[in-house]
């Protein structure tokens, strides 16, 4: 929930506004992050290229009969959102909630989705469109 | 386990010995090691498919298919685990001959991924490689059922 504060004597410009905090254990020693694990895995290119078709299977199985989405379009480009994220120059944690549809983009990202993911604009706004109702 | 808006997100890490059994069937195996990857690349933000991870019995039938079972039964009779096993369906022959083996810590809401495990093997806890599953599942401090 967000959680907004006023220090005593402040005015009303000087409101703290805390809107979402999330603390997470640390990582035990011995265990990674996957996206970690896999981001160097792509630093081989046999990997790298097995890792793709894998992305595309799963585009093909999980987003066959649905709508495309955003996170479809990526899957089916062979991309992971962590490097989809840092093609954008975007961290991963932003770039998702854009995938979930939770984030509106600028026009300079919707440009450059539409040159990563080379999809048209037209069908871009689409899977944009439908990543969103998919969230509400 | 249900999601709710009142827990800290679910997370989802992977144990070194993890790490080896896929680069281990990577070399058996590219597309199957590599399937598996992706699934937990793309669940780790994927919310309701971490939810689904601890539903007993869950078949997802929609697609991606895939199935989770509680595989809480061992040899320590009195003692019940927190681990699990998912199948992935899609591809058969492929990555559906393995099992992704993971527990969860339901204070930290965090899924911890143990062994990349042939099915023939999977729910062998006598065995040298499962005991030491048991063990980091213990060192990890989950709680037991």
């Amino acid at each position: 929930m967000p959680y907004s504060a006023v220090l005593p004597g402040s005015n009303t410009a000087n409101v703290l506004t805390i809107v979402d905090c999330v603390a997470f254990a640390p990582v035990p020693k011995n265990f990674r992050d996957i996206a970690e694990i896999i981001a160097e895995r792509e630093e081989n290119p046999k990997r790298a290229a097995a890792l793709a078709r894998a992305r595309v299977r799963l585009s093909k199985q999980a987003y066959a009969d649905t709508k495309t989405t955003l996170a479809a379009l990526r899957l089916r480009a062979g991309l992971s959102q962590e490097r989809l994220a840092k093609m954008l120059g975007n961290s991963q944690s932003s770039y998702s909630l854009v995938e979930a549809g939770k984030r509106e983009i600028m026009l300079s990202t919707f440009e450059k989705l539409h040159e990563i993911l080379k999809v048209s604009r037209d069908e871009l706004a689409e899977a944009l469109r439908n990543s969103r109702a998919n969230h509400s | 386990m249900r999601y709710s808006s009142g827990q800290p997100p679910y997370s989802l890490v992977v144990h070194e010995d993890a790490e080896a059994d896929l680069e281990a069937l990577y070399e058996l195996d590219e597309d199957a090691a590599a399937d598996i990857d992706v699934f937990l690349d793309e669940a780790r933000f994927n919310q309701d498919t971490l939810d689904h991870l601890t539903r007993h019995n869950y078949v997802h039938y929609g697609e991606p298919e895939y199935d989770v079972k509680e595989i809480a039964k061992t040899k320590r009779a009195s003692v019940k685990f927190n681990l699990w096993r998912v199948r992935l369906l899609w591809l058969g022959g492929h990555a559906s001959e393995y099992r992704i083996v993971y527990a969860f810590h339901p204070i930290q809401n965090r899924y911890y991924v143990l062994a990349i495990l042939p099915r023939k093997t999977a729910y062998e806890f006598n065995n040298e490689r499962n005991q030491k599953i048991l063990a980091v599942y213990d060192e990890l401090g989950i709680p037991h059922l």
